[in-house]
């Protein structure tokens, strides 16, 4: 003998299944968030993940499996230092390297130039060098002639390349045409797609670094770094590889973070989006599931059906969401490595890695989500009294006091979330959590609000809203906890656009700011190859040339120090420094030679304070320096140190200026100065560029805008989610209420009178949305300015209001809700009243 | 397959085997140590005046050359032991010489250098052997006479002001290390026909090579951490050239040996395809009062007794019966699998003499085995 519920299990899934497709929209509507949601998700991991593999591989390639470094900052290292390395100290694992880039048609590469010898003894994994044999060989070939390179055999096929064909290359000393003598054969991840591999002494040539190792690599012990350390010229420094990758892909993951704190937003607003749905289908079935009940189904299995519908609508839209997420992936991958090139790093990868996990997770997160988001109303059916079919069944709604029980809940949340805030300045986990509990606690917020706009539009005086207006607010606010889901949403999901919005235009408006400031003059000589210094000659034919009013020499070059590596500048005229924070009396200071300035991310990352002292490896020798004040920076060579230039050039005595910062007479024409200079300079063979400050500021901006492309390609993801959500509430609430239509439309009521009162439902469910976004997003703004970027980059912002955003975000609503009103408009037209009268 | 490679840049001066297929036969030693292009390199065609100290230094005009250090030493409490080290440079095909004025890189070297290391731990049975690599510039390996000093880094081979003697000996790795004074009982004995030794009959086809054929050792050895004090006998060969083996050479049986009467014996055997003595083959008996005598492939017989199996499949003869005028010596190693798994593979190792007529031990010295 079964149960009825048993007996009845085939029944009841085949009235879920009728009901899934009596209902084709909703259930298209919720799948697709769900989809959506994932394919986010899967995505941004996929593309990060990627962008993560191919920095490591790119790191790799250029330092190998090694766990030291000898670096000699912008001066490079002396040839003779490796073979003392080799011959005083026998310390043969070890690798020199030099690399530069040149230029093959459009595309930059990286020309690497090592020692086959030394990879061998230093048993280094190279992709494609030393780990595999051929590899070694063909790059030991590469010995046998002046201008031989070897390429990965992928970066040969897309350049049309075979071997013994001669490559076109622009390098620093000139054109050449290489050969290629053999082809790397890489297997899939190789780090070698942007890199071309040649003998040290061919790179040295083409580069112009003759006599410079860029740095040696070494596998020491703890004895051995002690002998290094000792035996080390001054000027040197031995940095442990760890240290140089920690801080790289520190950077890289901080930026993956980013993104996928846009990624689980959206995924936030699909699980609003599910919950939602299935509420409402468990509403609708209301007076079914009571029959059901009435005929001995039991509250489990009912329980259990609704779960097993919304896990079957989890399992369906979380592999069509992977399915997505991998397409969607690979584009994304693109603006990914495309901006972590950009913003740190050469990357020498770009292939789209497939990871399992990642579409693991996102599937099981996408179920998870899904189910969880479906419990709360699956234990609401059952909850069903058993009815008979006489009976009405009832249509639970938020009550008064729960809405307020919610409220209380949200406003809790919101403070917990500003709590957390705190000390998240420095986690960016706790960051996450706090901008988490933010939305959250606002979403718990929204039907109170919405009742009280709602409450508040009926007690307007009558005339101000015509009657099928106050008959369209009285359905919304008879729709309860429907439209509040809805709208929060709606509101989440545009949120997302202004927070990033707000975030991106405030950050945008700062670099602007620091770069008014840190552009001096009209035009700006420097050379193209750095560390290349500028010859004495050239002050005297800048000053000579017409239109020419003053010069600020500036120097620039790279340099060990307590706090890492570090890029020291100095500059004559007034600094161009946009200052954060001084010191009393610390300008005086700089110029006296006692103190630097620090650039903000050098400050943030090594934890300096004003008052703290940084020790320098000068060329002279070691030189210690107190931080008199910290000033923006948002380039991305890392740390910067800004000295006064008369010390630079007493520590560093062999170091020229690196740039030339041009102010100009009023009246003269920068570009006219430029094609002068650049004329003069021609003899120096293209080795320096004279480029006028507004074309640097508008480069700089577009790369700042190319950076940024991805979070818009993700901010528009998200509105899409936030459509769906929209279109579906909306959808369901109307077709919910056709009998209701139809009674007005029986009553004398035209379509376009139906229609006008749906438009404007919508209108004020999107005005309420995107109310309700404005602060949230801007909240959300505040979070990813303050912590989230802060933490990634060590970058401060000014914060701007930008109007256009918040403009965009109230239209983005509007129109969202209005295209959402457009079907149910059709539905309801096409109702003959007396049928609809007969709905259920 | 990257080993070999390797010396094929080594030996052959890269133009045979740039862009190698992966599946590229093993090269021949004849490649290895003289194939490919020679233009531009000096050839030993006539026998010439050697000049001490000069010689001890280096030859760069010619593509190959050697300094070829093996002998047999003892510690203090009679443990034996054998060892090698070698110093290899090879010559690369002149580049295109650069447009005038085009600065070229100290990395930009002219020669490559090759260097074996081996130690044989008598007692223990065991054999240890490293091989390394430089270019020559910047400073990473080279040769000079005056004061001499032959190099690859931190291995090097050091004399005096005119190569005065005690000459050092200094080179380890992580499992083993010598540190050698060799000092010189002989005059250098100039093999072949005063110093020109022809390999075959094609002109150019020989090197210039002499010999220290008693090298008084004393210095220490070290095996893992620890380090014995040890005295010994060691043999110096040089040769340097511009020449290869003959297609028809396969590779070759070396010999020297240090008779406790105070005679030194060098042979080479150069054995040929169908595995007969190519009639090139030579020797010279060194007296206690450094006289010479060669040697030619009619004036003695050699037996292989027992053979031992390498790794890759190659077999080498480790026990030798050699006759020479009615006498007749045993000729046994004294670890069987002294041999160099190198990017050259080949058996090198310490031997003793045993005199068949008496039954005692008459000396001690190297064998080499090289075959293809």
């Amino acid at each position: 003998m079964t149960s009825p519920g048993e007996a009845l299990a085939p029944l009841l899934r085949r009235t879920a299944w009728r009901f899934a497709r009596q209902h084709p929209w909703q259930t298209w509507l919720s799948f697709l968030g769900v989809a959506l949601g994932v394919m986010m998700v899967v995505a941004v991991d996929l593309a990060t993940s990627s962008a993560e593999r191919a920095f490591a591989l790119s790191v790799g390639t250029i330092s190998g499996d090694t766990t030291h470094r000898i670096s000699g900052g912008s001066a490079g290292v002396p040839d003779t230092v490796f073979a003392g390395l080799r011959r005083e100290l026998g310390l043969r694992r070890s690798a020199p390297s030099v690399s530069g880039s040149v230029r093959v048609g459009r595309e930059t590469f990286t020309l690497l130039g090592l020692d086959p010898f030394s990879e061998l003894s230093l048993g280094r994994q190279r992709p494609g060098l030393g780990a595999d044999a051929q590899g070694l060989g063909q790059a030991i070939a590469a010995l046998a002639s002046r201008q031989a390179v070897l390429l990965a055999a992928p970066t040969a096929a897309r350049l049309g390349l075979a071997v013994g064909d001669p490559l076109p290359v622009t390098a620093p000393t000139g054109q050449f045409a290489l050969d290629v003598v053999a082809l790397v054969d890489t297997g899939d991840d190789s780090g070698l797609d942007q890199v071309l591999l040649a003998d040290i002494a061919t790179a040295q040539e083409l580069l112009g670094r003759l006599g410079v190792l860029d740095s040696i690599d070494l596998v020491l012990d703890e004895p051995e770094i002690r002998r290094v350390d000792d035996w080390l010229p001054p000027g040197l420094a031995l940095v442990p590889q760890r240290d140089r990758y920690d801080a790289l892909s520190q950077m890289t993951r901080a930026f993956s973070t980013n993104l996928l704190a846009m990624s689980l937003l959206a995924l936030l607003v699909a699980t609003l989006l599910i919950y939602n749905t299935v509420n409402l289908s468990v509403l609708q079935r209301q007076q079914a599931f009571g029959v059901l009940r009435g005929l001995g189904v039991g509250r489990h299995e009912l329980l259990r059906l609704v779960l097993y519908e919304v896990l079957w609508l989890g399992l369906a839209a979380s592999t069509a969401g992977v399915l997505l997420g991998l397409g969607l992936g690979q584009f994304l991958v693109k603006l990914v490595t495309r901006t972590i090139d950009d913003l740190y790093f050469n990357l020498t990868v770009t292939r789209f890695l497939f990871e399992p996990t990642a579409l693991l997770k996102g599937w099981g997160g996408g179920v998870l989500l899904t189910l969880l988001a479906g419990a709360l109303p699956a234990w609401r059916a059952a909850q069903v009294p058993p009815i008979t079919l006489q009976q009405e069944g009832q249509a639970p709604l938020l009550a008064p006091q729960q809405t307020l029980r919610f409220a209380s809940y949200g406003v809790l949340t919101l403070a917990l979330g500003q709590v957390l805030l705190w000390p998240a300045e420095r986690s960016l986990l706790l960051g996450f959590v706090a901008l988490t509990c933010m939305v959250g606690g606002a979403c718990l917020l929204v039907p109170a609000l919405v009742q009280a706009v709602l409450r508040l539009l009926l007690q307007l005086p009558v005339g101000w809203l015509r009657q099928t207006q106050r008959l369209a607010i009285a359905m919304l606010q008879a729709g309860g906890s429907r439209v509040a889901l809805a709208v929060a949403a709606l509101a989440v999901a545009v949120s997302v656009t202004v927070g990033v919005g707000v975030m991106v235009a405030s950050f945008r408006g700062t670099v602007l700011l620091w770069l008014e400031q840190s552009l001096q003059g009209d035009l700006l000589v420097t050379a193209l190859q750095a560390g290349t210094p500028l010859p004495a000659s050239l002050t005297e034919q800048v000053a000579a040339t017409p239109g020419v009013l003053r010069q600020d020499r500036q120097w620039r070059l790279r340099s060990e120090s307590s706090v890492g590596s570090v890029v020291v500048q100095a500059s004559e005229g007034d600094g161009g420094l946009f200052l954060k924070e001084l010191a009393p009396e610390g300008l005086a200071d700089v110029s006296g030679g006692e103190a630097l300035l620090v650039s903000e991310p050098l400050a943030w990352q090594a934890g300096l304070q004003l008052g703290d002292r940084v020790t320098l490896q000068a060329a002279a020798g070691p030189l210690t320096l107190r931080v008199a004040g910290v000033f923006y920076d948002y380039s991305t060579e890392g740390g910067i140190v800004a000295l006064d230039p008369r010390l630079l050039q007493q520590a560093w005595p062999a170091t020229a200026p690196a740039r030339l910062a041009i102010h100009l007479a009023a009246a003269v024409e920068p570009e006219t100065v430029a094609r002068a200079l650049r004329a003069e300079l021609e003899a120096a063979a293209g080795q320096f560029g004279v480029a006028a400050n507004a074309d640097i500021r508008r480069i700089t901006l577009e790369i700042f805008d190319r950076t940024f492309a991805i979070t818009h390609v993700l901010r528009l993801l998200a509105i899409g989610v936030a459509f769906v959500g929209i279109l579906s509430a909306l959808l369901t609430l109307q077709l919910q209420r056709l009998r209701d239509y139809a009674l007005l439309r029986a009553s004398g009521m035209t379509v376009q009178e139906t229609a006008r009162m749906i438009l404007f439902q919508t209108t004020v469910m999107g005005l309420l949305a995107g109310l309700l976004a404005l602060p949230l997003g801007l909240l959300m703004a505040d979070v990813l300015i303050d912590v989230i970027n802060r933490r990634s980059f060590g970058w401060s912002m000014q914060q701007l209001l930008p109007t256009d955003v918040l403009w965009q975000a109230l239209l983005l609503s509007l129109v969202a809700a209005l295209l959402a009103a457009w079907l149910p408009v059709r539905r309801v037209a096409a109702v003959r009243p007396a049928l609809g009268l007969l709905a259920p | 397959m990257k080993r070999r490679q390797l010396l094929c840049l080594l030996g052959s001066g890269l133009t045979g085997c740039s862009p190698a297929p992966p599946t590229r036969p093993a090269l021949s030693l004849a490649e290895v140590l003289g194939g490919g292009d020679v233009t531009g390199f000096a050839r030993a065609t006539a026998p010439r005046e050697f000049v001490f100290p000069a010689d001890h230094g280096p030859h760069p005009d010619f593509r190959n050359e050697w300094w070829y250090l093996t002998g047999n030493l003892q510690a203090a409490d009679g443990r034996r032991f054998g060892y090698q080290a070698t110093f290899f440079n090879a010559g690369l095909p002149r580049p295109a010489l650069p447009a005038a004025g085009t600065p070229q890189s100290a990395w930009r070297s002219e020669r490559l250098w090759m260097a074996h290391l081996a130690l044989t731990d008598v007692e223990g049975g065991r054999h240890y052997a490293a091989e390394r690599f430089a270019r020559e510039s910047p400073g990473l390996a080279g040769a000079q006479a005056e004061p001499l000093q032959v190099w690859l880094e931190d291995w090097q081979l050091a004399g005096g002001e005119a190569a005065r003697f005690p000459w050092q000996l200094r080179a380890a790795t992580p499992e083993f290390g010598l540190d050698l004074q060799l000092v010189s009982g002989k005059p250098p004995v100039l093999q072949g026909d005063d110093g020109l030794s022809r390999k075959h009959a094609a002109p150019g086809a020989a090197s210039y090579y002499y010999s220290l054929t008693r090298l008084q050792t004393r210095g220490a050895v070290r095996l893992g951490t620890q380090t014995l004090a040890i005295t010994g006998s060691s043999w110096l060969d040089r040769e340097w050239s511009t020449s290869a083996l003959a297609p028809e050479q396969t590779g070759w049986d070396w010999f020297s040996l240090q008779f406790d009467d105070g005679r030194d014996l060098m042979y080479y055997q150069l054995r040929r395809r169908d595995g007969s003595s190519d009639p090139f083959s030579q020797g010279s008996w060194t007296a206690p009062d450094a006289s010479q005598t060669r040697i030619a492939p009619s004036d003695l017989q050699l037996q292989e007794l027992r053979q031992w199996q390498a790794p890759d499949g190659v077999v080498y003869t480790t026990v030798w019966r050699l006759q020479f005028a009615d006498v007749g010596y045993r000729l046994e190693a004294l670890v069987e699998a002294q041999y160099m798994a190198l990017s050259i593979p080949y058996w090198e190792g310490a031997v003793r003499i045993i005199d068949e007529g008496s039954g005692l031990i008459a000396g001690h010295g190297y064998l080499e085995m090289v075959r293809q």
